[in-house]
Formats: C-alpha cells, structure tokens, sequence
C-alpha cells in the first residue's frame, strides 16, 4: 500500500485536515493510499485551528489502532491509517521564532552599518513587518513567511519523515493563496522537494520525481476591519492576484487544484494564537476531497483543476453538488452520520439485542478506551465538524441537524416509504428499528473478528444496508 | 404406556392425584386431549414469534408475554377440555357423581398452565436458533 503525504500549510491547511479527517472516518476510499501522514506547516504552535486538528488526528489514530482491521472486514470507518513520526508528532517545527519580532529573526538590527542592505529590507519590509511577533504567524505577510519558511528545509525532523518515502508514493500540499503562512510555504515546499538533493534527504531521487498534488485554496471568507489587525480582508483579492502570477511559472507539480467561493461570511479578526479557531466550512469539505480525487488519478501529469457544483444553491446540500463529488461523498458520510446518531442516541437501548449477547457488549463497555475515544469523535463529528458547516456561510447542509427524524434529516435524498406489504412483513422499518434489525442481521454472519472489528463492521454493514434499501444509494 | 405418562405428566407423578376427577380424566383419556392441544398451541405461537422474527418484539418483556399468552390459552382449553369431557363421560356412562368440583378443574387448569409454560420454553429454546433478530431472546 502506498503513503500519502499531506503538508498542510497555516490555519487552512489544518483546517482541511481536519476536514479529511472527518472524510476518512467516514470510509471516503483512498484508492491504494491506506497510509496517510499528515504534516501541519505552522509557526503558530497555538493556532486554535491546529491545536484542534492535532487533537483529532490523535483521536482518529488511537481509534484506527484499536482496530485490527483484517479478516474479511469491509467497513471504511476509520480505516485509513493516519500516522506520523515521534519527532513531527502531526506538526512540523519550524524555526525558532518565539519570543523573536521578523527583524530580529533576520538580524535587521545588525545590520546599523549596512546601510545599502538595510535599506533593501526597508523596501521589501515594512516597519510593521520587522517589528512584527511571529509567534502567531505572519499575520498574513507572505513575504515575511517565504524568509522564515525557508528555516524548515535544513531541519532533521522533515528529513526523518521523508526517510520511508518510495517510489508509489504521493505528496500532497494544502495552502490557501490569501494568507501568509500558506501562501508563503507552498511555492517553499514544492521547490524542497522538487530540488531535494540539495536538502538533507535519505532518498532525494525519489522525492525529486514524485507525483506531487496541490490544492490552493483562494479566498473564501472575510474578516472583520479592525485597524489594530494586520490582517485586512481589502488585501485579498490582490495578493491572490499576485501569487497566482509567480505560481503560474514557478510551481511545479503533477496536479494544481484552485477552489474559491463568495466572501459570504465574515470571521473575527485574530491574527493567530488560540483565537484563531474558525468554524469548519464547506471549501474545506471539497479541499480534501481534491485530496480524494488526487489519489485516484493514475498518472496526472500537469493537471489544473477546479470545483464546480450542480447547482449554486445557500444551503448546500449533497444533492447539489455533481454526481462525481456525490459518487465520493454520499454513501460515507450517510453511512457515518447514520453510525454517529445511532451510536450516541441509540447503542446504549441495544445492550439486550443478540448482537450484544454476541459480542458481550455492556454498558460497562463504553467504559473502555476505543468506546471512549469513538464517543468523543462521534460528538466532534456531529455536534462540532457538522454543525458548524452547517451555521457557516455558505451554509452546507448535509444533514438537517434539527430533524428528529432519522432518515428525513439527510437533505436532498428521500427515504422510500415502507408500502402495505412492507408493515406486515416488517421490511423497510423505520427510525432505530431499522438499524436494529438490519445489525441482528448482520452480526449472525460476522465470525472471527475481535470485539471492537465485530461491533464497526456489524453497524457498517447494516447502515449500508439501510442505505441501499432506503435511498438506493 | 403413553396415556400413562401422559397421565403422571399432569398428576405430577402422584402429588396432584384428584381422586375421582383424576380418575375420569384417565378413563375418558382426556389428559391426552389436553396434551395435544398444549402441544399445538404453544407450538404455532412459539413458533409464530420466532418465524415472525421482528425487533420490535425482541425484548424477554414481549417474549414472556407471548409464553405467558400461550399458556393461559392452554390452559383455559384444559379447563374446557376436563370439565366438558368428565360431564360427557359420566353422561354417556349413565354415572351420577357429584363429587367433581369446580375447584379440582382449576388445580388441573394450573397444573396444565405450568407444562405448558415450560413446553413453550423448550420451544423457544428449539426455534430461536432458526431465527436471525430472536436468536439471543430470552437468552
């Protein structure tokens, strides 16, 4: 099986992290890509956006190792590997620049008797700039990033991750065009790898020559004015403009995908630091899915590619979106969605149920850690990731959330209704009932597989079974 | 030899002997009557339940319910059974014997209740391995 790398750069790369991660909880098919290794690129190590993003990826890896997966398994729940290095631990250090203002880091100061090189600085820099802390970022200055970025390159622990690093396997890099931290690293990071024999790497050749993706994610959201801020949304549009220009000649990999959507909501101005926690947003959706598509390509070979959809509705629904994405999206997130209502709302009435007799399966149970940890990112998904796709604009809608019903709550997609002679045979229940019976079904016929296997691929397939049965999907 | 069993089945070896109404019921060989009515009974319901095979009724609630439904259906037919069949009996045979009380029929009617409780639990125990939702109900 191969690896993917995934180099997420700044606030939105952790952010479509964490939204692939969501994906990959879900079962979206990686292909022959079962490995990923996500990589977040950020010198704001208190970035609420990364924080939250590591703490996921951990969650997601303690549940796929309680995990065995083998056997005659096909539940996709979690069954992407998600792993890292001890040194990277999901996030990549990048020089020192704590407690250290840009002028410092480039020893500006130093340079009192170099007048001509100081006042080059002075024109690529401005006061703000130098006297800038960038413990929380580059608050939006690329060409302060693209200087402090270059520090990662000769750093052992980046070298340490690429050391595995074989021929079928991919590189893929997040980065949003309108930011600094991202917009900086990008062009930084393809050239790294592009030119790595002269960098500090086990295997240069074979990086030099990988199929590398990219996904660059122009702007989709505004913030608020706020004269103390050096983040200005006005700025936006012309810093794209200008990356997308020095992108165009130097950027050099296999498959560029461009995403963008209307300014249509505003965040607060945070330059950095835990503040920065942005509420998940569906561009973030369809940069990881360029991820997915990515992964799929046999053999691209200067690909561009952007995202369109069926229809330009606000909210957003599945059903909008084009049958490819849908072919991609829907059965995963249904499947999931379903598993995350039932296991939150439902499990705990199902302990007397043959399944449960089966597998020994008790309250006390859910005491244990995988039951545990799969609790917690069953409510993330649910209460945090979908939710707040849901409050942001555009709005994507997936799921009405306030729905009471089970099956009337996936938007856009209409359960059949249970006919005459479906109440009388008991076929095409409704609500839990269903699910209930479809899991008694499915666990008679799952042997040999440890407990935690036993209890994903018995829900996996029930749900999936709903889902033929209910929405022919 | 069978009509024997039968017999110390439901006079439970001696310990529920009703004197003359015992004696009836064998004559008349009504306690095979009763037997094979509690053996069908309790069979097309166990049977039912489990063939039927849905989650809404895979509880030990609903599962006591319909042992508890069979059973007094068995055993209001043993009541039926005994006390119309001895009235025969002793009609045919041209025998006055007032000594039959109504009390001795229900003793009968809840010793007929008890078998067939258990006989719908050997059932249940027999057919929840041919159901799939029922497998692991009551146990």
């Amino acid at each position: 099986m191969a690896k993917l790398y995934i180099f997420g750069i700044g606030g939105t790369g952790s952010r479509v992290i964490r939204s692939l991660t969501m994906l990959l909880a879900a079962g979206v098919d990686m292909g022959n890509f079962q490995t990923v290794i996500p990589v977040i690129i950020d010198p704001d190590k208190d970035n609420g956006d990364l924080t939250r993003t590591v703490e996921l990826l951990k969650l997601y890896k303690s549940i796929h190792d309680g995990l065995s997966l083998g056997g005659n398994m096909q539940s996709s729940f979690f069954r992407a590997d998600i792993t890292t290095t001890s040194d990277v631990n999901y996030r990549l250090k990048i020089a020192n620049v704590s407690d250290k203002s840009f002028g410092d880091f480039i020893d500006y100061y130093g340079l009192n008797n170099d007048k001509p090189n100081q006042a080059l600085i002075n024109l690529l820099f401005s006061e703000k700039n130098l006297n800038s802390d960038m413990q929380v970022g580059f608050k939006g200055n690329p060409n302060m990033g693209s200087v402090v970025l270059n520090d990662f390159r000769g750093d052992d622990s980046i070298s340490s991750l690429m050391s595995n690093f074989q021929e079928e396997d991919r590189i893929f890099i997040i980065s949003s065009i309108f930011g600094g931290t991202g917009a900086a690293g990008f062009p930084l990071l393809v050239k790294t790898f592009r030119e790595a024999h002269s960098f500090n790497f086990a295997n240069p050749a074979t990086i030099e020559q990988s199929i590398i993706g990219a996904i660059s994610v122009l702007p989709y959201f505004g913030v608020k004015l706020d004269e103390n801020s050096e983040i200005n949304m006005e700025t936006f549009i012309t810093k794209t403009k200008s990356a997308l220009t020095y992108y165009m000649k130097n950027i050099d990999v296999n498959s560029l995908y461009y995403i963008c959507d209307k300014l249509l909501t505003q965040y607060d101005n945070n330059e950095g630091d835990k503040d920065q926690k942005n509420m998940a947003h569906f561009v973030e959706v369809v940069s990881s899915l360029a991820i997915v598509d990515f992964v799929h390509s046999d053999d691209p070979q200067n690909e561009y590619k952007e995202f369109g959809v069926k229809e330009d509705a606000d909210p957003l629904y599945m059903s909008h979106l084009s049958d490819a994405t849908q072919s991609l999206l829907v059965k995963p997130m249904i499947n999931f969605y379903l598993f995350a209502k039932y296991y939150k709302n439902h499990l705990k009435d199902t302990f007397n149920k043959a399944w449960a007799k089966d597998l020994g399966f008790s309250k006390e149970t859910l005491n244990e850690d995988f039951y545990k940890k799969l609790t917690q990112f069953t409510d993330l998904f649910l209460d945090s990731w979908l939710q707040e796709l849901y409050d942001n604009k555009r709005s994507f809608q997936p799921f009405n959330l306030s729905s009471s019903s089970l099956y009337e709550s996936i938007n856009g997609f209409t359960p059949q209704k249970p006919g005459f002679f479906d109440k009388i045979t008991g076929k095409n229940l409704q609500g839990y009932d269903a699910i209930d019976s479809e899991v008694a079904a499915a666990s008679e016929k799952i042997k040999n597989l440890a407990k935690n296997d036993s209890f994903i691929e018995i829900h996996w397939r029930a749900i999936s079974n709903i889902i033929k049965t209910k929405f022919n999907i | 030899m069978i009509k024997d069993l039968i017999a110390n089945i439901y006079e439970l070896w001696g310990a529920a002997y009703l004197d003359k109404f015992s004696t009836y019921m064998y004559k008349a060989d009504l306690y095979s009557n009763v037997f094979v009515w509690m053996l069908l009974i309790t069979l097309l319901i166990v049977f039912a339940y489990y063939k039927l095979d849905r989650i809404n009724t895979d509880k030990v609630s609903v599962w006591l319910l319909v042992t508890i439904g069979a059973s007094l259906i068995c055993a209001a037919v043993a009541y039926a059974v005994s006390m119309n069949g001895i009235d025969d009996y002793l009609f045919d045979h041209k025998i006055k014997d007032t000594s039959i009380s109504v009390n001795d029929g229900l003793i009968f009617t809840l010793i007929a209740f008890g078998w067939s409780f258990v006989l719908s639990f050997i059932w249940s125990i027999l057919f929840k391995y041919s159901s799939t939702i029922l497998r692991r109900t009551p146990f």
